[in-house]
């Protein structure tokens, strides 16, 4: 698909489909583990702090 | 040539830096057919070596980068250089204000050749550019390069230059570095300003080198990492040395060799040069210890959804897909579906996967993985064999480079010996946050004992 033709919107919708059938299935096996608070923006570096609600 | 062979050269009067610049634009010239640039800026590049030799007859000498050429990928803002990003949006940008890297190494006295080619906006791992021509790969021009930063890539591989920078939301460095056969660095996430970088998805873009050797990437480290006041999603942690010296053996390291994930769905001669490669390393005193990893394809299914997501908000002002290839107006098409409840959910799970990954390190200090399942693929393939599977091009060039971007872990790619048709094969050495220095260590006796 990489520079031949252009997708229809229907054709978009079924990859994105795909990908959020095994997405969402992670994120409800998953997610009851992350406390409410934990953010994201913060990665590895103990100087950022979290932001607080 | 590597930058301390060149340097060398450079500081005993064997060349001057106008004389290698008048060789790279030559080398450039020669090997248009490359595609690898999209601007060269020849005349500021004459200019700026003059200079830098005025400097060295005065007895000023910058360091190890003075004199030498270096490329960036036209992501990367160059002050009054025009900077397309590989589009036709971008095709008129002239940034007044230069990236933080670009103005770093400059001021390491390297000098500025010009602007390399890449996957459109860096969104996509063919280089196959349709506004600017398709990247060729010079280890075989049948070959994709990689990508994003395939004319990084190109440039390296090819001799035009020692050192090109690039960018890496999804292994845009690392991917270009295994099929072209040359070393690739991504750093930390936060390690390297991305101030003055155009954006393809916010918390997974990272900055880094393509070097000829990996000390070349150790030298580019040494000018482009630390705290940037100007980047507020740069780390505040102080720049280490990137170039301690290569140790005499690996006594006392605990190398991962993955039993899940990493090694599954591989060519069989790539998985081979990496096991010949960690046998190497193990010869030389590394424990290598198996060990299982964390899932993954989970990492990479969250990683997607970030990306789409996040590409699809930087260019939500852009409208005509006439404007974009086909392939990179697929993707954004399909980042305007993601629901922003999928984008905020796949950023929690990331928390967790890198909370899960920390654990890692407790067991070993590096792993030890392909870059990529396969060396390069024909150019005009849309998908890639592997035993009797066959697997699309994009995801399976991703595949194993892609979760290191969401887990903002260090990671080097370095050639570690050919397959049977002469492409290089990449093994890959992912570290825990901020371990570069000790990851480009063992990268530098790696390179030596798999020459």
């Amino acid at each position: 698909m990489e520079e031949k033709q252009r997708l229809s919107g229907s054709e978009n919708a079924r990859i994105v489909q795909a990908l959020r059938e095994t997405f969402n299935l992670l994120v409800l096996r998953l997610t009851p583990e992350i406390e409410p608070a934990t953010v994201f923006i913060a990665m590895h570096d103990s100087d950022q702090k979290e932001p607080t609600a | 040539m590597t930058i301390r062979e060149l340097g060398e050269l450079l500081r005993r009067s064997k060349i001057s830096c106008a004389e290698l610049v008048e060789q790279t634009l030559s080398a450039i010239w020669k090997q248009e057919h490359l595609h690898a640039f999209i601007t060269v800026t020849e005349e500021q590049a004459r200019s700026e070596a003059a200079e830098r030799d005025r400097e060295l007859a005065q007895g000023l000498d910058r360091g190890p980068l003075h004199g030498i050429p270096v490329a960036f990928k036209d992501l990367f803002y160059t002050r009054g250089v025009r900077t397309t990003a590989g589009s036709l949006v971008f095709r008129d940008f002239i940034p007044d204000y230069q990236a933080t890297c670009v103005s770093r190494l400059r001021l390491a006295g390297a000098v500025s050749i010009g602007k390399t080619n890449l996957h459109e906006i860096a969104y996509g791992i063919t280089s196959k550019n349709p506004h600017y021509g398709f990247v060729l790969n010079p280890r075989d021009p049948a070959r994709l390069p990689g990508g994003s930063s395939g004319g990084s890539g190109a440039a390296v591989a090819a001799g035009i230059v020692p050192l090109a920078l690039g960018t890496d939301t999804g292994g845009s460095i690392r991917i270009p570095a295994s099929y072209c056969g040359v070393t690739g660095l991504k750093p930390t996430y936060g390690r390297v300003s991305r101030y003055g970088v155009l954006p393809l998805a916010f918390s997974l873009d990272h900055a880094g080198p393509l070097g000829a050797s990996v000390e070349d990437c150790a030298l580019a480290m040494n000018a482009i990492a630390g705290p940037d006041p100007f980047d507020t999603s740069c780390s505040q942690i102080p720049a280490p040395d990137f170039n301690p010296p290569a140790p005499r053996d690996l006594h006392g390291l605990r190398i991962g060799r993955p039993e899940n994930f990493f090694f599954e769905h591989v060519d069989a001669e790539v998985a081979s040069c990496i096991d010949r490669a960690i046998a190497e390393l193990e010869r030389h005193g590394a424990r290598i210890i198996p060990i299982r990893l964390p899932d993954l394809n989970e990492v990479n299914a969250a990683a997607r959804v970030i990306q789409l997501a996040e590409a699809a908000s930087v260019y939500i002002r852009h409208t005509d897909p006439q404007l974009f290839g086909p392939d990179v107006w697929a993707l954004l098409e399909q980042g305007r579906m993601i629901a922003g409840h999928e984008y905020v959910s796949a950023q929690r799970l990331r928390t967790l996967f890198c909370r899960e990954f920390d654990r890692v390190w407790r067991t070993v200090d590096l792993l030890a993985a392909p870059t990529t399942p396969v060396a390069a693929p024909l150019k005009d393939a849309a998908v890639v064999r592997i035993g009797s599977q066959e697997e699309d091009v994009r995801m399976a060039s991703t595949r194993l480079v892609r979760p290191i971007n969401c887990l903002g872990l260090p990671a080097i790619s370095l050639p570690c010996g050919t397959t049977s048709e002469h492409l290089p094969a990449g093994l890959q050495l992912i570290a825990a946050p901020f371990e570069e220095p000790n990851l480009i260590a063992v990268a530098k006796l790696a390179e030596s004992v798999l020459a």
